[in-house]
């Protein structure tokens, strides 16, 4: 009997942002989980979960994620990363006002996810 | 606010990528002139001072910002002023645990009202970005910080005590009252 297969992670075009699960550590940097689909993404963020948008491209990250924070949400406000957050804190969307929690990160060319 | 201003946070938001971008620049900078700002005082800054600057509060919700001003006393041999005592009380909802600053000042805590054009959200008002400064004479500081209504306070101390405490988990253990 051959092993069930795991089903691929969503697939991308070459050079466009991916989208994870994230995490939100203590000292301010944030660890990426499993590649998701923008629709899980913004499933995680109507229930206060993190995301976070990686690729190269700052304005290709900051759009989507303005866009799935849009649509979870309603309203989205972009934070640049807080000072004492650490160097590895990331800038992000997050409902105008809250609730809900969480936060939908992007990439910077100088800041990157884990 | 000297470097988080709400002018940049404005222009961050920007709906144009090219001025976003630049934005995003200009943030960077001014996190790393902040730093090199405040390694420039740190020996001048007391310990309770330095843990202040470490704090991060952002997105905090803000419950309570009051000062408390007493008597003057004549000071009993000239030249010098009457003496004056003040001090604030600052909490703020983060997590699950309340963050009082608890303030001695040397002058009256200062609010300046949002600019015409900030688009962002006053209801639930939290804690967006925040410095330490240090004010003309020795011992003497400013504590300015920027609030998602666009309110920038100042708050001239002489010294800071951080007070946390952790919410109770059980149901009603302790009521917070979460509005601004």
């Amino acid at each position: 009997m051959g092993k069930k297969k795991k089903p691929p992670p969503p697939s991308q075009p070459a050079g466009s942002p991916q989208i994870h699960e994230a995490t939100l550590r203590a000292n301010g940097a944030v660890t990426k989980g499993a590649v998701i689909t923008q629709a899980q993404a913004e499933a995680r963020r109507k229930a206060g979960q993190d995301v976070v948008v990686c690729g190269k491209d700052l304005a290709a990250n900051r759009h989507l994620a303005g866009q799935i924070e849009q649509a979870a949400n309603g309203t989205a406000k972009r934070c640049p990363p807080h000072p004492n957050a650490g160097a590895h804190a990331l800038p992000h969307y997050q409902p105008d006002p809250r609730p809900p929690s969480g936060h939908t990160f992007y990439e910077t060319p100088n800041r990157k996810a884990f | 606010m000297r470097f988080f201003t709400p002018e940049l946070v404005a222009r961050f938001n920007s709906a144009d990528d090219a001025e976003a971008d630049q934005a995003d620049e200009a943030w960077e900078k001014a996190i790393a002139a902040y730093r090199k700002h405040l390694d420039s005082m740190r020996d001048r800054m007391p310990s309770q001072v330095r843990k202040l600057t470490e704090l991060c509060l952002h997105d905090a919700d803000l419950l309570a910002c009051d000062q408390e001003v007493g008597p003057h006393f004549p000071f009993p041999f000239e030249p010098f002023p009457p003496f004056w005592t003040a001090m604030a009380i600052v909490s703020v909802k983060q997590e699950d645990q309340i963050v009082s600053l608890i303030y001695l000042l040397w002058d009256r805590m200062r609010e300046y009202p949002a600019s015409e054009d900030w688009s962002f959200s006053k209801a639930g008002t939290h804690w967006l970005y925040d410095e330490v400064d240090v004010a003309g004479h020795r011992g003497a500081f400013l504590h300015r910080a920027l609030l998602s209504d666009g309110r920038v306070l100042e708050i001239p101390f002489l010294t800071v005590f951080i007070h946390e405490l952790p919410l109770m988990p059980k149901a009603g253990a302790l009521k917070v009252r979460t509005s601004a």
